[in-house]
């Protein structure tokens, strides 16, 4: 892998995408709506970075675009220094997958029902070829200890998991490529809230063994607050605000950021209004 | 101060092929009218099972038993699903969870709410629609008018759910549960509706059982707060008392695993959890 | 009332527990004899299906003969045994064509979409919007009226009903975020296929084969009785029923047990079919 270890682990530079939602009669487009206009962020390696957005700010089309699942109309992706185009192309996603991975909100779906765990954690090797069956399984077992999955749940199907269990199956499998990026889609929200502390102290401990940033997509800015040094907020496909996460959520600039910031619910034990 | 839903003694179980598994046990739970009383689990608590014994509205093959329910002073245990059905809507009605699965997808707004009125008031056509424009203004529905014409598909997750606000408030029921009405909708909309459910609820002195995971939302809205787990109410108690002083263990773990009461960075404390040992094998 | 969603890893456990139904019980039971004393005739059946003895014409069912004879003094419960044999071979021949042909046509289809989904539909709609008697007609005539033919033709058409059902799973199959994941680490489309759409495809289908299996045995049975599958002097269901058909009113016999075993075979794989669906498919109809 190329770029120095102090490049950021990812750079996102002015992306715009839209998307076109009226055309006339020869297929050319007449209108469009822009879910990202001109998105930039940085971050720096084995750093976090929590991204706030509500429904329809533009978060799931610009983590498409990190991914390469969607190209953009203008800007650019870098990983550790290096730029990755929009590339469908099999090499170009083996290459994007060793700079980053995904875990999805849902445990229930991100798991092939019909294969067993460890078989699902050690695909992305397994794609790549050349690992024995018992090889595999080694590499499988040493990110199982890692992410606190047991021996005998290696054996089992998903649906024989609970739903914080799962998600560490989901890590795991997205860590066993060594990516230097990890993208976290509401990794917490489908999951009991002492669970969710489970897995948020599972990805707290990865990331302070290895070299692994984040970007912690959430709308929970309780877990952003708690697990992310630095926060962007995304609205209608423009990052209105952005720094360290306890000036933006204590003395937030944007009119907006200050809105969503006293919209959330604080635990309230003086008695309420 | 009467009591508007009075729960005693209630279970709930389904059966499996290893015989009658309980998924709520003796449980009892009192709203009074005008109080927003919370029922506060993780997944598979019962407390979605809890209220729905309270609606008449078990799933299929659930065996319900209790010392006594009632609704606004009168026993309803034992009623049929026809006898049921005149009480819900006009004395208990129920707000739910996903918007989009509960308003049909082909009905126009309008005549959805239509129906709903008319079930539950004699009235005529019109005066039904004129009652639900009231209601969707009620909740805050500036052009209340284009969303009677409209479909779902057509509103946005906050619409859709000041509308079965409005649909549940409009034949005026004692009693409102509230089943997680706000977890699928954003944090801004979630605060309108939740502000939009305690104003309505105190204009009308409803008693409103608000049941939901979200520890945060419930210290702010609610009244009083009981705390289930596995089938069983643990704790309960004044809002206050039971977030900032709470004396039950699991009670104690739920808050202290909130992200927001330990200082950012830090591990998290999983003490004695729902779901015990989560990280060997199946729970 | 679907709205109360458990999803302790016990309430889900529940959910994938059910091994028996009812049905699949009851078609087992109905149809297991049945097809093994079919493909077991050669050791079970009393008589040899082609004697002819023209002394022991049309006899009722007595002990040296449990079925009767037909007009050729042939024994029936012999005739009916390697009938069956016949029709269930053709009815499993006609269900996997269509199943194997259909699931590839649909699951590339649905998969990739783009031009070759829309040629692959084009046909499937050509296909179905021929009336299916007609076609079958044309087709065995001009082939030649055998079982072999039939079996083909009959296979062929049923295609485009399995490829269509395929097409909607792997379309619905290709959005799940397992498959993006795979994706995403650089699968290649056809390991994706391979591991994660098809396996995933399997138990619809396999709802879907049962009860093609209902529908083929008593297509290819119409067909052989008007004369398009099997040939004098083969044994096969429908073949055996068109014989009976002078005989009826005094013979009685000679439909009712050939009639009465395809009956069975049809409620049977109907049965059956309900069953595999409530076994694999649990969240159909029941919860919690």
């Amino acid at each position: 892998m190329s770029g120095s270890a102090a490049d950021p682990a990812l750079r996102v530079e002015a992306v715009t995408v839209s998307f076109p939602t009226t055309r006339d009669w020869l297929g050319r487009v007449r209108e469009s709506v822009t879910a990202l206009d001109g998105v930039s962020l940085e971050i720096p390696a084995a750093a976090s970075l929590g991204l706030i957005g509500e429904s329809g700010s533009g978060k799931t089309t610009l983590a498409r675009v990190v991914l390469g699942m969607q190209s953009a109309d203008a800007g650019a992706v870098y990983f550790a220094g290096r730029q990755l185009r929009f590339d469908r192309s099999r090499a170009a996603r083996r290459r994007r997958s060793e700079y980053c991975q995904i875990v999805f909100q849902d445990p229930r779906t991100s798991l092939d029902p019909r294969l067993r765990v460890w078989e699902i954690m050690a695909e992305g090797l397994a794609i790549r070829g050349g690992a024995s069956r018992p090889a595999l399984r080694r590499a499988v077992d040493e990110m199982a200890a890692e992410v606190g999955i047991s021996a005998r749940a290696l054996d089992r199907y998903p649906h024989e998991l609970s739903g914080g269990q799962r998600q560490r199956v989901a890590i795991g499998r997205a860590l066993l490529l060594r990516p230097r990026l990890l993208i976290l889609d509401e990794p917490t929200s489908a999951l009991d809230v002492t669970i969710q502390a489970q897995v948020l102290n599972v990805l707290m401990d990865l990331q302070a063994r290895q070299d692994l940033a984040y970007l912690f997509i959430s709308h929970d800015v309780s877990v952003i607050r708690h697990l992310c040094d630095r926060v962007a907020v995304l609205y209608r496909g423009r990052i209105v605000e952005t720094g360290r996460t306890r000036d933006v959520l204590e003395h937030p600039q944007d009119a907006y950021t200050r809105k969503l910031i006293e919209a959330v619910p604080r635990i309230r034990d003086g008695g309420q209004a | 101060m009467t009591a508007a839903l009075e729960i005693e003694g209630l279970s709930v179980s389904f059966p499996t092929r290893d015989g009658w598994v309980p998924v709520v046990r003796e449980v009892s739970l009192c709203v009074d009218e005008g109080e927003i009383a919370g029922l506060v689990g993780e997944s598979g608590s019962g407390k979605s099972l809890t209220a729905m014994s309270a609606l008449g509205l078990l799933p299929a093959g659930a065996r319900m038993q209790c010392e006594r329910l009632r609704l606004d002073g009168e026993s309803v245990d034992g009623r049929t699903g026809r006898e049921m059905e005149a009480l819900r809507g006009s004395r208990i009605a129920l707000v739910p969870q996903e918007p989009m699965n509960s308003l049909n997808p082909t009905m126009r707004i309008g005549r959805q709410l239509e129906l709903v009125v008319r079930s539950n008031r004699r009235v005529s056509s019109a005066q039904a629609r004129d009652i639900a424009v009231e209601y969707l203004e009620r909740m805050l529905i500036t052009d209340a008018a284009r969303v009677m014409t409209a479909h779902p598909f057509e509103l946005s997750g906050g619409m859709r759910q000041r509308v079965l606000l409005a649909m549940a408030f409009s034949c005026n029921p004692r009693v409102l549960i509230a089943d997680e009405p706000t977890t699928a909708l954003d944090v801004t909309v979630q605060q309108e509706v939740l502000t939009l459910l305690r104003e309505s609820a105190a204009a009308t002195d409803t008693a409103v059982l608000f049941i939901s995971h979200d520890l945060a939302v419930v210290s702010q809205l609610c009244d009083t707060v009981a705390v289930m787990r596995a089938g069983e109410i643990v704790e309960r108690g004044e809002t206050s008392d039971v977030i900032g002083r709470p004396m039950h263990p699991y009670t104690r773990a739920l808050l202290a695993s909130l992200p927001a009461n330990s200082p950012p960075g830090s591990r998290l404390p999983i003490g004695e959890g729902g779901a015990a040992a989560d990280s060997g094998g199946p729970a | 009332m679907t709205a109360i969603t458990d999803q302790s890893p016990r309430a889900e456990r529940r959910r994938h527990r059910r091994v028996l139904s009812g049905d699949l019980l009851a078609g087992s039971l109905l149809l297991l004899p049945v097809v093994i004393a079919a493909y077991l005739a050669p050791l079970l059946a009393p008589y040899d299906p082609y004697a002819v003895d023209t002394g022991s014409r049309l006899l009722p069912p007595s002990a040296k003969h449990l079925f009767g004879t037909d007009e050729l003094g042939r024994d029936l419960l012999t005739r009916v045994l390697y009938g069956t044999r016949a029709s269930l071979s053709v009815a499993f021949g006609i269900v996997a064509i269509g199943t194997v042909f259909g699931t590839v046509v649909g699951t590339l289809s649905g998969y990739l979409g783009g031009r070759i989904d829309g040629v692959a539909m084009r046909l499937n709609d050509i296909v179905m919007a021929i009336p299916f008697m007609v076609i079958a007609l044309a087709l065995t005539s001009a082939m030649g009226p055998s079982l072999v033919n039939l079996t083909i033709v009959i296979g062929i058409l049923s295609i485009p009903f399995y490829a269509r059902m395929a097409r909607g799973m792997a379309l619905a199959l290709r959005r799940e975020p397992y498959v993006t994941a795979a994706w995403l680490m650089g699968a290649s489309t056809p390991a994706i296929i391979r591991r994660h759409v098809i396996p995933n495809m399997l138990s619809p289908m396999l709802v879907l084969a049962s009860m093609g299996l209902s529908g083929a045995i008593l297509t290819s049975s119409a067909l052989s009785f008007i004369g398009l599958g099997a040939q004098p002097p083969a044994a096969e269901l429908g073949a055996i029923i068109n014989s009976s058909r002078s005989y009826i009113l005094d013979e009685w016999w000679y439909t009712l047990f050939p009639g009465l075993v395809l009956a069975v075979c049809a409620f049977g794989f109907n049965l059956i079919g309900d069953g595999v669906r409530d076994v694999l498919d649990p969240n159909i109809g029941g919860s919690a």
